[in-house]
């Protein structure tokens, strides 16, 4: 029977599967984190209003289009997440600390979803979010032009981000966080082991922050390749500029594979497929395959940015330029052509079967 | 292929680390905090490769698949290579976006703490994986893993330290403000265009684009006019035509979230409402007209000659001898 | 400092404000344009094409792994039916045909948007939309009888993987459609105004590579389909 008519109910039920059960009561410790963080979120905003900075926080940061407002915001969401997934580190490893020949202080299906948390949001809320928050602050700049190509999707871009954290964040108080790591394998992803919403939250908070960072890679290689100041030839682009540009192309062709996947896996739940379900035919080894060969790229455009920031700082502290400008263009070029084939392989110890 | 692939990255890795050696070889080395980053970076992302070629190896593979050694390397590259570079960048471009510098104390504090953090956390995870401890464990029961799961959570309060000395030097970076304010827009004696600005650099980025003639083209602009003791002379002020701001991006959001939210707890008519709305809103900023608006010429002049007042001035400080500290 | 020794070299310092040309910027006013790109900022209508162009390469790539998938599963039956016993061939062509008519009507309606021909601008937008009604409405025909003959994509692999692709496809013609009216409305009430042009450019391109993703989709699901 297909998955979504389990319930009669459900079609018919204002809230759907939403009920007061959703907030977690009974747990100390997500009640008490949450209720720490709704309580600080409510103060800033209310401190905001009553001085007055909201009409500034709108017309001035909230509104802009201006690459170097929307890089300091991708900035701060970065610093924010970072910090959230660092508090979820620390959990787990106290919390190994002390779990030896006993059960520790947080329970087996809670440790799951923490240790899922922290993956998830380091990746997709603090890396990506450091690494194009610092491209689209110092990008346009570097190349001598005054925005990037698509200004207002930039915001969007921005703004999309903000909603998948703050999707994932708002599972720690109503509902919970998928428990499957931060790549839900099937059929511990499907219906049949976690029928539950953490998947779903994961699903869709990165289905939306996928769009966002597709919107980004556009801007950038558009930006990149077609807006540069005058006699601004390719040799003549500083070296963090090349490796944001290898970064976006693989945001481009890297991307859709994410959300081509995760809509499989989606359809699997909500709709009752049978792209990755045990029975039927499905195929969960092609998810392995599918979502690595995303997963690897990935890796690429978190540390491309990263390799550039470097370029620019070693040389302007050594006083000299960058050794070797062209070898490194060079590189970079062939590593953001040669890694889609490469990358559809998934390690050969995925490959080993059931452990 | 897996070994091929490996061998394909860690080769080509291992040329950009000799290039960014041979760039600080023979170089007046300042190590500013982005700089300690950097040095950081170098060390800490040979070691996490290395251990990433060593994953490589089919055999060792198999042993270590899924093992805290695996843990420990991938957090070894991502840790030493974007989080580093993330710390670094924002701290050499604070001052372009902020106009002013970050305290360099606790900015080497919070770099110290990371790094002795860094090893102190993730160098006994690699033991316990070669002793096959698994990822993800919520408990355990074997012996002589204990002593480097409390090593590694020894370091993760150092981190956490490391953490607090970040916030501690936001705040007291913002106190400080006005001592540390970055006058020129060149704190650092940079070498590409984005130095060329104020710090922050107004709406409009540069009132003229600048013509590019050659690599490291600021490199270039600050070299001629420190050889000729003046400024490139003052170019003829335009109107410039700036994008409006625009709700768009916030707006579609808040309706993303609320179907994404819908989507989540089966709530279908919420749905529905979400999709619509975002259609509308789509349909609303297409029909915009006007999507600039315009800086006079005489603003941009206005502007433009403060950043070059600045610069003269600069320039008359550090006169005869020519070049920055 | 400046503003005297520019006797004559006013125009020079527009186009190389930092006098980094030849000779200092002080022999030619010209800008040393070399390299693609390298002519300053692109125009308007070459950055949204180039943009919406990278796009619809994005757009390929979540068809290709749908392609690929359905590659990888469309052996995984399940002991339902193949797709050789499914597909009807007339249906399929009528789809196709109409299809390819709409991106010929497309066409015209951006050789008419060229001469700024309202009248004739509307007409072969509104043919081209009801082509792409017609496509929808066969292929939804088509999804029904299959659900209702329980050959739905809960059947099986195989047909999880077909509703999935063909519907991917649907629902970009769909929102295809969508932005179709939204442009004839726009054509109609703002007149052929420079952004204007340049949307109708974006979903020119747009209809134009939803019809040829659906010969990639008819060649891989429908003529491999059926021979397996």
């Amino acid at each position: 029977m297909p998955a979504r008519f389990a319930q009669q109910e459900e079609l018919t039920n204002v809230f759907g599967k939403l009920t007061w059960d959703a907030v977690p009561w009974s747990q100390p410790i997500p009640l008490v984190a949450g209720g720490v963080v709704i309580v600080a979120v409510l103060a800033v905003l209310l401190w905001v209003v009553v001085r007055g900075y909201l009409p500034y926080l709108w017309n001035e940061w909230i509104t802009s289009v201006d690459h170097k407002r929307i890089g300091v915001m991708y900035l701060l969401l970065a610093l924010l997440m970072l910090l959230r997934g660092f508090i979820d580190a620390l959990m787990m490893r106290s919390q190994q600390a002390v779990a030896f020949h006993t059960a520790g202080y947080l329970p087996p299906e809670h440790f799951d979803q923490i240790f899922s948390a922290h993956g998830t949001i380091m990746i997709f809320f603090a890396a990506m979010p450091l690494m194009i928050g610092l491209m689209n602050l110092v990008v346009p700049l570097q190349l001598g032009v005054r925005d990037v190509a698509f200004p207002t999707l930039n915001s969007t871009s921005f703004w999309l981000t903000a909603t998948g954290a703050l999707l994932v964040n708002l599972s720690l108080v109503v509902g919970e966080f998928a428990r499957t790591g931060w790549l839900p394998y099937p059929p511990l992803s499907e219906t049949t082991y976690l029928p539950g919403v953490g998947v779903d939250y994961y699903l869709w908070a990165l289905q939306i922050l996928g769009v966002g960072t597709m919107m980004t890679g556009i801007n950038f290689v558009t930006t990149i390749l077609k807006v540069r100041a005058p006699g601004m030839t390719y040799m003549r682009m500083p070296m963090f500029c090349w490796t944001a540009l290898a970064a976006n192309l693989l945001i481009i062709a890297a991307f859709p594979v994410l959300t081509a996947t995760l809509a499989m896996l989606i359809l699997d739940r909500y709709l009752g497929f049978h792209f990755f379900t045990n029975e039927a035919g499905g195929n969960m080894m092609m998810f392995i395959n599918l979502i690595w060969a995303w997963g690897h790229p990935e890796v690429y455009i978190l540390v491309l940015p990263a390799f550039g920031i470097f370029s620019e700082v070693i040389s302007t502290f050594s006083g000299k330029p960058l050794f070797g400008y062209r070898s490194m263009v060079a590189r970079w070029e062939r590593a953001a052509t040669s890694m889609m084939p490469c990358s559809a392989s998934p390690p050969a110890s995925l490959r080993s079967g059931p452990a | 292929m897996f070994g091929i692939a490996t061998s394909i990255i860690a080769v080509g890795t291992g040329v950009k680390v000799y290039n960014w050696m041979f760039t600080m070889y023979g170089g007046r080395i300042r190590y500013a905090t982005p700089m300690l980053w950097s040095v950081g970076f170098i060390v800490t992302f040979i070691i996490g490769g290395m251990t990433g070629v060593l994953l490589a190896v089919p055999p060792a593979d198999f042993q270590l698949h899924n093992s805290l050694f695996l843990v420990a390397h991938f957090h070894n590259v991502i840790i030493g290579g974007v989080l580093f570079a993330g710390f670094a960048g924002i701290t050499y471009w604070f001052p372009k976006a902020f106009g002013f510098r970050l305290h360099e104390g606790w900015g080497k504090v919070s770099f110290w703490c990371a790094l002795i953090g860094f090893y102190v956390t993730f160098v006994p995870l690699y033991v316990a994986g070669l002793l096959g401890m698994t990822r993800r464990l919520q408990h355990y029961e074997v012996a002589a893993w204990r002593p480097w799961v409390l090593i590694a959570g020894l370091g993760v309060i150092i981190l956490l330290i490391g953490a607090i000395a970040q916030v501690i030097q936001l705040v007291v970076s913002v106190r400080q403000r006005d001592a540390l304010r970055d006058e020129t827009g060149d704190p650092w004696d940079g070498r590409s265009l984005e130095w060329a600005t104020a710090s922050p650099p107004p709406a409009f980025n540069f009132a003229v684009l600048p013509n590019v003639g050659g690599d490291e083209p600021y490199w270039q602009i600050k070299r001629l006019a420190i050889e000729r003791q003046q400024l490139a002379p003052e170019p003829t002020y335009k109107a410039i035509e700036v994008p409006r701001n625009s709700p768009v991006g916030f707006i579609t959001a808040f309706f993303a979230t609320i179907t994404g939210f819908a989507l989540i707890w089966h709530i279908w008519w919420l749905v529905a409402v979400g999709v619509a709305a975002a259609y509308v809103v789509f349909v609303w900023f297409a029909w915009r007209d006007v999507t600039e608006y315009e800086i006079p010429a005489e603003e941009v002049a206005r502007i433009d000659r403060a950043r070059r007042a600045a610069r003269q001035q600069w320039l008359e400080a550090n006169a005869p001898a020519g070049g920055p500290a | 400092m400046s503003a005297t020794d520019a006797v004559g070299h006013g125009h020079a310092r527009d186009v190389d404000p930092y006098l980094l040309g030849r000779g200092g910027g002080r022999g030619s006013g010209h800008v040393a344009a070399t390299g693609r790109g390298a002519g300053g900022p692109a125009s308007k209508t070459v950055v949204v094409a180039y943009g919406f162009w990278l796009f619809l390469l994005s757009d390929i790539v979540l068809f290709s792994c749908l392609f690929a998938a359905h590659a990888v599963l469309q052996t995984a039956i399940a002991d339902g039916p193949a797709g050789h016993e499914l597909f009807k061939p007339t249906n399929i062509a009528i789809e196709t045909a109409c299809l390819l008519l709409s991106s010929f009507t497309c066409g015209m309606s951006a050789a008419a948007c060229g001469v700024r021909n309202l009248l004739w601008t509307q007409v072969a937008l509104l043919v081209t939309g009801l082509l792409g009604v017609a496509f929808l409405v066969l292929e939804a025909k088509d999804f029904a009888e299959l659900v209702e003959q329980g050959f739905g994509p809960q059947r099986s692999a195989f047909l999880s993987s077909f509703f999935a692709v063909v519907g991917c496809h649907g629902l970009h013609v769909s929102a295809g459609l969508l932005w179709l009216g939204t442009m004839m409305a726009q054509i109609f009430v703002k007149g052929f105004r420079a952004d204007i042009l340049r949307r109708m450019l974006c979903f020119n391109l747009f209809w134009h590579v939803l019809d040829i993703i659906w010969v990639a989709l008819f060649t891989i699901v429908y003529l491999i389909g059926e021979g397996r």
